[in-house]
């Protein structure tokens, strides 16, 4: 018996899903939502034949997405939201083909996906309320030396994360 | 379950610089807060703009390097064993058709990689054509002239024309001829040796190859995987820095504020027991065994992500279910994997499963292999009936059984008539020649005894040899077939022992009676001197053999199991016949396929059985079919 290593549907419908979050999230901006519709696209066939360089290509074409719909001045929140989504995408992705690499479709590894990426969406809800609240702040208009410092501060700080 | 090394990136900074950093980091974006709250407290000057857009173009080059990084560097892939099929026996001629495929830039490797494989076919061509005189007077002429076969390209593999290994190099533009490479010579010579031979040309397909990767020891490492989502974060503060666009800075926020989610999570601890039950325990060869694998979380801490790979040996195939799962456990949970194994014979042990265990986030990794409580080892034993009838040799014990003798004596079968001597039973006296002629004759019958075989089996390492790497290797079939061969000749009264070309010794005596083949068969099914796999440690030809001959009783005779892979195996075989004791060999075809290498071996193997026939030895070529079927064959040979 070979191993079959194609992820399972289930988890080619949770990137459908978190792609397709994130390209609503870019519907105000335009242009941009192109690309997020189609990195999720790839993503998804990525992830449907287990590859993970099309995989990335996809996740890279959404984050590509979210960013352009923040420089076409779409909201900081839905920003966040499209660029989690990209996140996402990738991270389940990335684990649905890693897992049904190891143990194979036979092996059951919806469940791990599954949770996985329970574990995922809840870490980002958290960070979605806590930008939610960020909002507020950021509206623009704010002294250059507010960005300044935020900027090198965000800079030291993903620096520092040892992923 | 230990920890070997931790490769959490940035661990050669030291937590110390990290903390410094990340502290530095959020007492900036803390005095970023404040600013926005009191913008009064520092002036608003524009020149400032500068210094934020080379810091915006800094941290977008930064991003875009991360990202390079995280696509093109390989995340470490967990490279677990390949349990699903059986991977046991060598391919005849494997080593050939590996050379043909590639081809080696170092113009000597490529010289001594093509020689080898040319000192090979000659010998077997020599060998073929010293058998063919009506071909060749002179094989080594005839190969050195060309003159062996009417294929040129086939010919030209003795020739000393150097062949260019570039397609671009063996176009002649000026003749619009194109020279054959060398792989397309070779091939065509082995056909041409093979039709000479008179090897059929095979016509199986070629079986592929299992990934024998060795098992990973215990680790705790780091996935990577999130590498690219802080590449994401960078680009996304840069561009919006650049375009002045505070919304991107909340989605960068965002994204960091994820990654920063991932390094939350420790390294994880797997505190499993494992219980495996095996169904049945000793089950006839090729029986299906259900293998029931129970894994239970024993510590406090939920397990988010957990895989697992049962250490099924190479020698037994998964037929039914799966030997892996993934899951997540709580405390106190199980998860059990039942699945469905088939191996052909022996004792087979299992590995100690491979339990990897990852973080919520995924982030951090550990691989254990745990020990497991429960049945570890299938025995397959022979307790079938047997069914296969064989015909000793004409070399017979003194003691009654049914082996027909040219003797004559006690027995059914009608032998002569000779004059009656003082002493002859009245009954064998032939009363009708008294009544014609008044002589007193005696009828005498062929004599029946018991013969006394020991039945020799190559478990050499040349001899796991299949042509199949999925199924079984000859050395299993040697011993399933010698297991029903042991049970027909111990039926039919004659004495029967066991001994094994192995590293490991093996010898049984020869005896009859149903107790001495309880313990025979046993020795089969669980002897170290026919393992499931094949042996590392080399057979010692001159000491195993001699050994073999001084226990072989004077009137034995051998029944030898061997797949003649290679002409050791010969050399042994006619050893043994030339001590005198008569060899019997039943040689299970382990070639099969179309490719070159193997066309070959099937040539050297049929040279072989050729060589042992001429040295007297019974030959019994047994391939596909059943070896019942093989041995009615090879005794009409025989017979004839």
């Amino acid at each position: 018996m070979s191993l079959d290593s194609r992820p399972p549907p289930g988890a080619v419908a949770l990137v459908g899903l978190f792609g397709g979050v994130a390209t609503v999230a870019m519907v105000a901006s335009g242009t941009p939502l192109l690309a997020g519709a189609l990195g999720t696209a790839v993503a998804t066939i990525g992830v449907a034949v287990g590859a993970r360089r099309l995989l990335a290509a996809g996740a890279v074409v959404v984050g590509a997405g979210a960013i352009g719909a923040g420089v076409y001045g779409l909201e900081g929140i839905w920003v966040a939201i499209a660029a989690l989504g990209a996140v996402l995408v990738w991270d389940v992705g990335e684990q649905a083909i890693s897992v049904t690499a190891t143990v194979g479709r036979a092996g059951q590894p919806l469940t791990a996906i599954a949770v996985h990426a329970a574990a995922s969406t809840v870490a980002a809800g958290a960070v979605v309320a806590v930008v939610a609240g960020l909002t507020t702040l950021a509206s623009g208009g704010q002294p250059l030396a507010a960005l300044i410092f935020a900027l090198i501060g965000g800079l030291f700080v993903v620096g520092s994360l040892r992923v | 379950m230990s920890t070997v090394r931790s490769d959490r990136p940035g661990d050669h900074l030291g937590a110390a610089v990290l903390g410094v950093t990340a502290a530095g980091g959020v007492l900036a974006v803390l005095v970023a807060l404040v600013v926005i709250r009191w913008p009064e407290l520092v002036p608003n000057d524009a020149g400032l703009y500068t210094v934020v857009l080379l810091t915006g173009i800094g941290a977008i080059g930064w991003g875009v390097v991360r990202l390079r990084t995280a696509i093109r560097t390989d995340r470490p892939t967990l490279e677990l064993p390949a349990v699903d099929a059986r991977a046991i026996g060598q391919v005849p001629g494997a080593a050939v058709d590996r050379a043909l495929a590639s081809t080696p830039r170092n113009p000597f490797r490529r010289h001594r990689q093509r020689s080898a494989i040319i000192d090979r076919l000659r010998d077997a061509a020599e060998a073929v054509l010293a058998t063919r005189p009506d071909v060749a007077d002179e094989p080594e002429a005839a190969l050195e002239d060309g003159t062996w076969t009417d294929d040129a390209l086939a010919a030209s593999v003795f020739t000393d024309e150097e062949i260019p290994t570039r397609l671009l190099d063996r176009i002649d533009v000026g003749r619009g001829t194109v020279t054959a490479p060398f792989s397309e010579r070779v091939s065509r010579a082995v056909d041409a040796l093979g039709t000479l031979a008179g090897v059929d040309p095979p016509t199986a397909s070629e079986p592929a190859d299992r990934d024998t990767a060795d098992l990973p020891g215990p680790t705790v490492r780091s996935t990577k995987r999130w590498r690219g989502v802080v590449a994401l974060a960078l680009i996304a503060l840069g561009t919006g820095a650049v375009f002045s666009r505070p919304a991107l800075l909340l989605g960068a926020a965002a994204t960091a504020g994820l990654a920063g989610y991932a390094t939350l999570w420790g390294d994880p601890m797997v505190e499993v027991t494992l219980e495996r039950r095996i169904e049945p325990d000793r089950p006839a060869p090729g029986e299906p065994v259900t293998v029931t694998l129970t894994v239970r979380n024993v510590g406090d801490a939920w397990l988010p992500e957990l895989r697992i790979v049962d250490g099924v040996p190479p020698a037994l195939a998964v037929t039914d279910g799966s030997a892996r799962r993934s899951t997540a456990l709580r405390p106190g949970a199980t998860t059990t994997l039942t699945y469905t194994v088939e191996g052909p014979r022996g004792r087979i042990a299992f590995d100690d499963p491979v339990v990897v265990a990852r973080s919520a986030s995924g982030t951090r990794e550990r691989i254990t292999r745990p020990g497991v409580e429960g049945v570890d080892t299938i025995t397959y034993a022979f307790d079938r009936a047997s069914e296969t009838p064989v015909t000793l040799r004409a070399q017979a014990s003194r003691q009654v059984g049914r082996l027909l003798t040219d003797d004559s004596g006690p027995g059914v079968e009608f032998h002569s008539v000779r004059e009656y001597q003082p002493g002859d039973p009245l009954g064998r006296i032939d009363w009708q020649r008294v009544a014609r002629d008044g002589d007193l004759s005696t009828v005498q019958f062929h004599a029946e005894r018991a013969g006394t075989a020991v039945v020799l089996i190559d478990a050499r390492r040349p001899a796991y040899v299949t042509a199949d790497p999925s199924g079984p290797s000859a050395v299993d079939r040697s011993v399933i077939a010698a297991a029903d061969l042991i049970g027909t000749v111990l039926a039919a009264d004659h004495r029967v022992g066991l001994a094994a070309l192995s590293p490991r010794s093996c010898w049984i005596a020869p005896a009859g009676g149903s107790s001495h083949r309880t313990r025979t068969l046993e020795a089969l099914a669980t002897s170290d001197a026919f393992p499931a796999s094949a042996p590392d440690a080399p057979f010692l030809r001159e000491a195993g053999v001699s050994a073999l001959v001084e226990r072989l009783p004077a009137d034995a005779q051998v029944i030898a199991f061997s797949p003649l892979a290679d002409d050791g195996a010969v050399e042994i075989l006619r050893s043994i016949e030339a001590s005198g004791h008569p060899v019997t060999v039943v040689s299970p075809t382990p070639t099969g396929g179309g490719s070159p290498g193997r066309r070959l071996a099937s040539i050297e193997r049929d040279h072989r059985l050729a060589l042992c026939r001429r040295a007297g030895l019974r030959t019994v070529d047994w391939g596909d079919q059943p070896l019942r079927i093989a041995l009615e064959r090879a005794s009409r040979r025989w017979s004839g």
